[in-house]
């Protein structure tokens, strides 16, 4: 029965948690671009360095990958750190099309140095199995497996940091101050290096645990990060780049359109979901979604 | 506590400062004035670290700061409101404020300083709790400058303040800068409106194509004849001159 | 700006003088050696020299499409289904097939006529997903879905290995020479002109009255139909199939990167760039593997891009003129 409650309630779980893959990617795209004013189109490779690190501690060392996560986000973090260090901060004040060329570069980079390192090893796919993977909470109406609940949990722990980290600390004022104008944040004696540094650092930290997340319910390989990462975009672009908020509700709306796109409409839908939307706003109000702040 | 010599500025090829050089004293108002395109904006976000000098001094409380960050210079005591006010859109007047509170090392003197902005500039206190995009241009640089005086600088340092502002709103932060100097703060003011500028500072600095062509207490400026007759409008006092600018 | 653009056109070569030597020097190699590796390597150049132009001629107006794959695989699909489908003989649907990445482009244009730099970046990238979705998904019925089609080939059969290289090898070439002709007349010409003006400064473009919609909508049409030249050109020559890994991001990324590397928005500049990428491309693969291949020139791109900003055409025009060969070629 199609319109059985239980079932639409799987669905949207199932949505939940694939968009929070999309949040967490969108919230790290929005957050380096709004302080850096730089779309990192290699943040689906981010992503999948995160799933292949996670996997590789599980793997190799035999670290539960609910801990594992935490050391590839630090690792994935420090990654960011060095992408803008050594990439975009001297490119900073050349020509767009610099930037452009090393965020694409980027992908080739990244997806190339993943499959040197990880396809000889464990073949074309990769998963990343939990102790928990069969087993389920049963709530009546529906099952809920426990890696499903976990990783909820854990994405919005996660925010949750995110957030206080950003409203509630005097560092997360000077973040946002650096978002939404970096001549006065400068003015100010902010450090806007730092900020990009920091920005971009936390984005990839982000991509890791969706990286992490997506391992643990899909195989994977280190071209997996691309859909995920262009339906971000597509997030990102209707939300308002830029914007936390636009990023998190998007990232999660997107995830269960797709989660009910899937089910009504078949596979076939479900990457097409992103890009039907997206034409249909740039048809409709080409500028009217579009904030760009200089 | 501020001397500028022969100070040179480039924008990619094209030199926008060529050699100026003054001083502006503790306690003292100083105006730069001059036709747009002049090169005023730049030598304040040059001093504040926004461009990078391509040569000449620029000396700030004895030290050397051509070519520091803007962050650094600011950290220095040195606050710049910006041309086009330049505030945090997305947040409140009071976040604005406080991140401006954070140059101050002693916390207890952000509170105070806070409380004597909002006397100084009772509409922002109204608006405290308004995101900065929704208030009138006026309400936004009456916020600029209080955001900058927040940082309690050694020196403030204020770009076209009057620009695209109705006659009551420049009259109140005339008045402001006025009273500023009254306390002994020291201000270096670039202004269009010559008379305007010419009225609270004491001394005044004529710039026009990127060098200095005159310079001279406030008084004497207004009453010179190419003052007189280029920037007010008004017949030289002497025997007519031909040229202008 | 419009002096700039100009000014440019004066201090480069004729266009019909390069022209010509390039036809001169691949006529000389022909003379010299039929290695069919390298004959096949130069094919390969060739070809993707014009998939390279096309992208260079979209961001010669101030478009950088990062979805390019979009088009260069249309046309092969397009050009190959004529072919087989409708028995059209692939020297003519060569160049009908084309027409239809052309439309798309004019689509595209029209749809993100208003979009810039990341924003367009992120909407054309994304549009080869989808691309390769509707090819895949929606019409599998006609394209076999991943397996892919085989392509007819382009030149008659029963020739022997070595005349077919040597007839792709020429075919490649009259083409490539062709499109570089045809764009560097245009980036000459007022369309031309009016494309510069948009890269520079759109909002300048439009008020000194420069159509920027128009012009914008027509880069993208034209980029569109000359990548999918190179895109049934590939087909029906090189690996007579096409599948739906055509609509991969690596294949959006090197015209990017031949662009670049030869020099952004000269009509020379893919070409140069194609040839000295591909080259060392092959001459790497000989001692590391694919991945470390690509992270390679990937690098040696940034290099490039960190120190001859302007791309290696600038370096070889400096070149000619020290050797004192052209004194009008001076920089």
């Amino acid at each position: 029965m199609i319109l059985d409650p239980g079932v639409l309630l799987q669905v949207l779980i199932w949505g939940l948690v694939i968009g929070s893959v999309y949040m967490l990617l969108a919230t790290g795209l929005t957050l380096i671009f709004g302080v850096m004013k730089v779309i990192n189109f290699a943040h689906g490779e981010l992503m999948m360095t995160g799933a292949f690190l996670t996997f590789l501690l599980w793997h190799a060392l035999g670290l539960h990958p609910y801990l594992g996560v935490f050391v590839s986000m630090a690792g994935v973090g420090l990654l960011g750190i060095a992408v803008e260090r050594l990439g975009f901060r001297p490119l900073r004040g050349t020509a767009k099309i610099n930037e452009i060329f090393l965020s694409i570069a980027l992908i080739l980079i990244l997806q190339n140095a993943l499959a040197r390192a990880f396809i000889p090893y464990f073949r074309e796919y990769a998963q990343i199995r939990t102790p928990y993977a069969h087993r389920v909470f049963d709530l009546g109406l529906l099952n809920l497996r426990y890696d499903f609940a976990i990783l909820l949990g854990l994405t919005w722990a996660v925010m949750l940091g995110l957030y206080l980290l950003l409203f509630r600390t005097e560092f997360g004022r000077e973040m946002r101050g650096t978002s939404q104008n970096r001549l006065a944040a400068a003015l100010m004696g902010i450090d806007v290096g730092r900020i990009d540094t920091a920005s971009f650092g936390i984005g990839a930290g982000l991509a890791a645990l969706a990286g992490s997340l997506y391992g643990i319910i899909n195989p994977f390989s280190p071209y997996s990060g691309t859909l995920p990462a262009i339906k971000a975009f597509a997030v990102i672009i209707l939300g308002g780049l830029g914007s936390i908020r636009g990023a998190v509700l998007g990232g999660l709306l997107y995830g269960v359109v797709e989660g009910f796109a899937t089910f009504f409409l078949g596979g076939a839908w479900r990457d097409a979901t992103a890009f039907i939307l997206l034409l249909l706003v740039l048809l409709v109000r080409p500028e009217g979604i579009f904030r760009e702040r200089a | 506590m501020l001397a500028v010599e022969g100070l040179e500025v480039e924008y990619g090829k094209v030199r926008a400062l060529w050699g100026v050089s003054f001083r502006v004293d503790r306690g003292e108002t100083v105006a730069i004035i001059g036709p747009n395109g002049a090169g005023k904006s730049t030598i304040l976000r040059t001093i504040a670290g926004v461009l990078r000098p391509a040569g000449g001094r620029i000396a700030f409380r004895d030290r050397e700061i051509g070519g520091l960050a803007a962050h650094q210079v600011a950290r220095l005591g040195v606050a710049l409101v910006p041309e086009g006010r330049e505030v945090f859109p997305a947040m409140s007047v009071v976040e604005n404020l406080l991140l401006a509170g954070r140059l101050q090392r002693d916390r207890a003197r952000v509170r105070e300083t806070l409380e004597w902005v909002y006397d100084t500039f009772p509409r922002l206190a109204e608006r405290q709790r308004q995101a900065a995009a929704t208030l009138s241009g006026g309400e936004q640089q009456m916020l600029a400058i209080a955001r900058a005086l927040m940082a309690d600088p050694h020196l403030l340092m204020l770009d076209e303040p009057a620009t695209g502002l109705s006659p009551l709103v420049v009259d109140r932060i005339f008045e402001v800068i006025r009273a500023l100097g009254a306390r002994g703060a020291t201000t270096l003011l670039v202004e269009q409106n010559v008379h305007l500028a010419l009225e609270v500072a004491a001394r005044g600095y004529v710039l026009e194509r990127g060098r200095v062509i005159l310079a001279g207490d406030a008084p004497r400026l207004l009453d010179h004849p190419l003052i007189r007759e280029a920037y007010l409008g008004l017949p030289a006092a002497g025997p007519g001159q031909g040229g202008g600018g | 700006m419009a002096p700039t653009a100009a000014s440019r056109a004066r201090r480069t070569p004729p266009s019909l003088g390069i022209a010509l030597g390039m036809v001169a020097g691949a006529a000389l190699l022909l003379a010299v050696t039929r290695e069919l590796f390298l004959l096949q390597v130069l094919t390969f150049v060739f070809i993707f020299a014009i998939y390279a132009q096309s992208w260079n001629l979209v961001a010669h107006s101030g478009q950088f499409s990062l979805g390019h794959a979009t088009f260069l695989g249309l046309g092969g699909y397009a050009s190959i289904l004529l072919a087989r489908n409708l028995g059209l003989p692939p020297a003519v649907s060569l160049f009908v097939g084309p027409l239809l990445p052309a439309l798309v482009g004019l689509g595209i244009g029209r749809l993100c006529v208003r979009l810039r730099e990341w924003y367009l970046g992120m909407v054309t990238f994304g549009f080869t997903a989808i691309t390769q979705l509707l090819v895949v998904e929606q019409f599998g019925w006609l394209t076999n879905r991943w397996d892919g089609l085989e392509a007819p080939r382009l030149l008659p059969a029963g020739l022997s290995v070595e005349g077919a290289a040597v007839g792709n090898y020429l075919i490649g070439l009259g083409l490539m020479v062709a499109t570089y002709l045809a764009v560097a007349s245009l980036m000459r010409s007022r369309t031309g002109l009016a494309f510069a003006t948009i890269h520079d400064n759109e909002l300048v473009a439009g008020v000194s009255g420069v159509d920027v919609r128009r012009y914008r909508i027509l880069a993208m049409g034209a980029g569109g139909y000359l990548a999918g030249l190179a895109g049934a050109l590939n087909g029906h020559t090189l690996t007579r199939h096409i599948s739906p890994g055509v609509f991969g991001i690596e294949d959006s990324i090197w015209p990017l990167l031949y662009s670049i590397a030869g020099g952004l928005r000269t009509p020379e500049g893919p070409i140069l760039g194609t040839l000295v990428v591909r080259l060392f491309w092959e001459l790497m693969l000989r001692r590391l593997g694919g991945f470390e291949s690509l992270i390679t020139i990937v690098l040696m791109l940034a290099v490039i891009v960190r120190f001859f900003p302007q791309g290696l055409y600038p370096l070889v025009l400096r070149g000619v003129a020290a050797v004192g060969a052209r004194p009008a070629v001076r920089r």
